[in-house]
């Protein structure tokens, strides 16, 4: 599979099947950003370089609390678009107004968390009503950016399987580009170095067994 | 600059402080190293002097320069060390354009500080005419990356750039910018800072961005190559003790060596 | 006659840096230069050196300053105190607030703004040297900066200025041609579409002049765009060679 750079206004093709953002005139397709192109057999697939997390409704995302209002905690989701979680969307069924938001969860609280709805609002509506959720407690968060997340999980999860595999220690993919590691503080901090060294070759194939030989060997990469 | 009662991850700080209590830092440095530091001179033509200074990812470049205008009253024999820094949007999502807010004031504030009282130019040599025509000096700092210790870079960039400069030529009363001497500015002192971030019981030297998010105090000392000290700054919400601060002069005063080691001097 | 003004700026067809009248300055550029900025760029064009970061899409403060249907763009155009002769004094003046409003308007184009409501792209020019022609290298940082922080667009801006020195029309002009020369002419336009997107013009050319200029500076923005191109391609080590 034959992968290219291509740039902003770049033609794709004309008449042909475009995964990713395009524009088109008449039938003439073009890349509206800097990105990869990737040629498969029955369509065109352009995967972004850059770019901010925007939530899409059933995303697992790792935010924390940055306000709260009488009935809603606000979220911060790394992402030009706030989350909100409604009191409904709490994990169990809150007593208004007896109960007081800031101590079921205060301000800073980190959160695994599910993008329920992102509407014409503009605002991402969140829930912990769901089995995969998790307020995380302890651990390092790290940041990366958000369109390379599907390299670091792989493909069928043998990125994501591997590192877990090899670094012993827990570690927690969100769609919006924040990683949660836990475990042993130098494990972390090595893990740490991996994934930014898998960001920073996002874009180079074979990269899982590279990234294995590195771990297997304890090597800090550059 | 972000406002200092901005909410954090509430595991950040844990987190730092496991690392710490490990001893170690959270990119692998001692408490006591400074990040890898370069220092590169003369990179901007137009100015008279010059300097791009990283500490680690942390990116300032300061440039020279000089104007004749009249000493002011109190001093008719003195030219005047004008410095100013700017925290430019370009280093940090969290700086915004518009007036200087707190921070950034502070920060050149105490800058200025340690190159003023550390009398790093002798001002009476930039008298062209007693009461009439002096020289001014003008430093301004721009922060092109920002990941912690704003302060050393800066002041470190500063110093380099005015030893970088030279006077440009000057016919009867104009100054010919395009025509540098090779006159050096009139160099008396070398004062740099040197910065520490406590947090909780823990003192790191060069904080980095994320230390300085969760640290509680942060103290930096101006020093002379005589080892006295021009300035002090304590800052955050925190307190240091009486010990805690005289152990870090100590400290300080070899560091600052090693600082004015990348300078040709 | 201005003082400091050469006697003559274009001796046998050379002109006082050495090129030929329709001749580029040399001009390198370099993407993804600052670690904090979503987008960045660096450019050297002649004797200018500017530096361009991108924050953004993000949340935009205060909340009633954001469009319900789009993204705003914003654009602030700054010179270093350093970057000119005698030294400037911080802070916007009135020259840096229209350019940052041109570049914006130039820029405002071709970004697909509609996909990102209510939210900000914020676009920040630092000029550290300037030499002449800084709003069209500052279009040129800019665009780069967008792409690399991939934001969409229906293609890049290209820039370049033309201009009347000595009589003559010339491509690209420098510090000394643009304070001493007779007309300057900044133009970016959308490769692509060939749609002019800025347009000024300061100084005195007759019909045929402002034509010829205009065509050549055109020319020039054509050729900067093959080097914003090559730019964005090597970042990630594509050859720009085997592409064209």
């Amino acid at each position: 599979m034959e992968r290219k750079v291509i740039l902003p206004g770049e033609f794709i093709g004309k008449n042909v099947k475009v995964q990713g953002p395009f524009y088109k005139i008449q039938d003439s397709y073009y890349s509206s950003i800097y990105g990869l192109l990737e040629d498969n057999q029955n369509y065109k697939k352009i995967i972004p370089l850059a770019g901010k997390y925007i939530p899409r409704p059933g995303d697992l995302v790792i935010g924390y609390v940055k306000d709260i209002e009488f009935s809603n905690w606000i979220f911060d989701i790394n992402s030009p678009y706030i989350g909100i979680l409604p009191v409904e969307e709490f994990s169990r069924p809150v007593d208004l107004p007896k109960e007081d938001l800031r101590k079921l969860l205060p301000l800073g609280t980190v959160a695994y968390i599910l993008v329920k709805e992102f509407g014409r609002e503009r605002k991402a509506i969140l829930s912990l009503k769901d089995k995969r959720v998790k307020i995380l407690k302890k651990g390092r968060i790290i940041e990366i950016p958000p369109v390379k997340v599907p390299r670091i999980i792989g493909k069928k999860s043998s990125m994501i399987k591997m590192l877990k595999e090899k670094l012993k220690i827990s570690i927690i993919v969100a769609q919006n580009g924040r990683i949660w590691l836990n475990g042993n503080v130098d494990d972390v901090l090595y893990a740490e170095k991996i994934i930014n060294y898998i960001v920073k070759y996002a874009h180079i194939s074979g990269l899982t067994d590279k990234v294995k030989e590195i771990i297997e060997r304890r090597e800090i990469p550059e | 600059m972000r406002p200092r009662d901005e909410i954090l991850a509430n595991i950040k700080r844990n987190f730092i402080l496991e690392v710490l209590r490990s001893n170690k830092r959270i990119d692998g440095r001692g408490f006591n190293d400074y990040r890898k530091i370069e220092v590169k001179t003369g990179v901007i033509k137009k100015a008279e002097g010059s300097a791009l200074v990283r500490i680690g990812n942390t990116e300032v470049l300061a440039g020279v320069k000089l104007s004749i205008g009249t000493p002011y009253p109190d001093t008719p024999n003195e030219g005047a060390l004008i410095v100013n820094t700017e925290l430019v949007p370009l280093a940090s999502a969290m700086f915004e354009p518009g007036p200087p807010d707190e921070n950034s004031i502070e920060l050149a504030r105490v800058v200025d500080r340690a190159l003023r009282e550390g009398e790093v130019l002798d001002l009476e040599k930039l008298c062209i005419v007693e009461g009439e025509k002096v020289w001014l000096v003008y430093v301004d700092i721009y922060s092109l990356n920002y990941d912690g210790n704003l302060f050393d870079a800066c002041c470190l960039a500063a110093l380099a750039a005015l030893l970088d400069a030279r006077f440009p030529k000057l016919e009867d009363d104009r100054v010919i910018y395009e025509e540098k001497t090779s006159v050096r500015l009139p160099i008396k002192n070398y004062p740099l800072e040197v910065t520490y971030a406590k947090i909780d019981e823990y003192i790191v030297l060069d904080p980095c961005y994320e230390e300085e998010e969760v640290m509680d105090a942060r103290i930096t000392f101006g020093i002379k190559q005589d080892g006295s000290i021009c300035a002090i700054q304590k800052g955050g919400r925190g307190s240091f003790k009486r010990e805690e601060i005289l152990k870090l002069y100590d400290n300080a005063v070899e560091k600052a060596k090693y600082l004015r080691s990348f300078l040709n001097i | 006659m201005k003082l400091g003004k050469p006697e003559r700026m274009i001796i046998n067809g050379r002109r006082l840096d050495g090129r030929g009248l329709y001749e580029l300055r040399p001009i390198k550029m370099k993407v993804g230069v600052l670690k904090n900025a979503d987008g960045s760029s660096y450019l050297e064009w002649g004797g200018n050196k500017i530096l361009c970061a991108v924050h953004g899409p993000r949340e935009l403060h205060p909340k009633h300053l954001a469009r319900p249907d789009k993204a705003i763009l914003r654009c602030i155009y700054s010179m270093a105190t350093f970057s000119v002769k005698e030294r400037k004094k911080p802070g916007p003046d009135r020259r840096s607030i229209e350019l940052s409003k041109v570049i914006r308007e130039a820029l405002e184009n071709v970004v697909f703004l509609h996909l990102f409501p209510q939210t900000v792209i914020d676009v920040y020019i630092k000029v550290l040297q300037s030499d002449g022609g800084t709003r069209c290298a500052s279009i040129v940082a800019a665009s780069l900066a967008l792409a690399d922080a991939g934001i969409p667009m229906k293609d890049l801006v290209a820039a370049c200025a033309a201009g009347k020195v000595d009589g003559q029309i010339v491509l690209d002009l420098f510090e000394i041609e643009d304070n001493y020369g007779e007309a300057d002419l900044p133009v970016a336009i959308v490769p692509k579409t060939g749609e002019i997107v800025l347009l000024q013009m300061d100084g005195n050319m007759t019909r045929e002049e402002f034509e010829k200029a205009l065509e050549l500076a055109i020319s020039g923005a054509l050729k900067v765009y093959e080097l914003q191109k090559k730019a964005l391609y090597e970042k990630y080590g594509a050859s720009y060679e085997t592409k064209r």
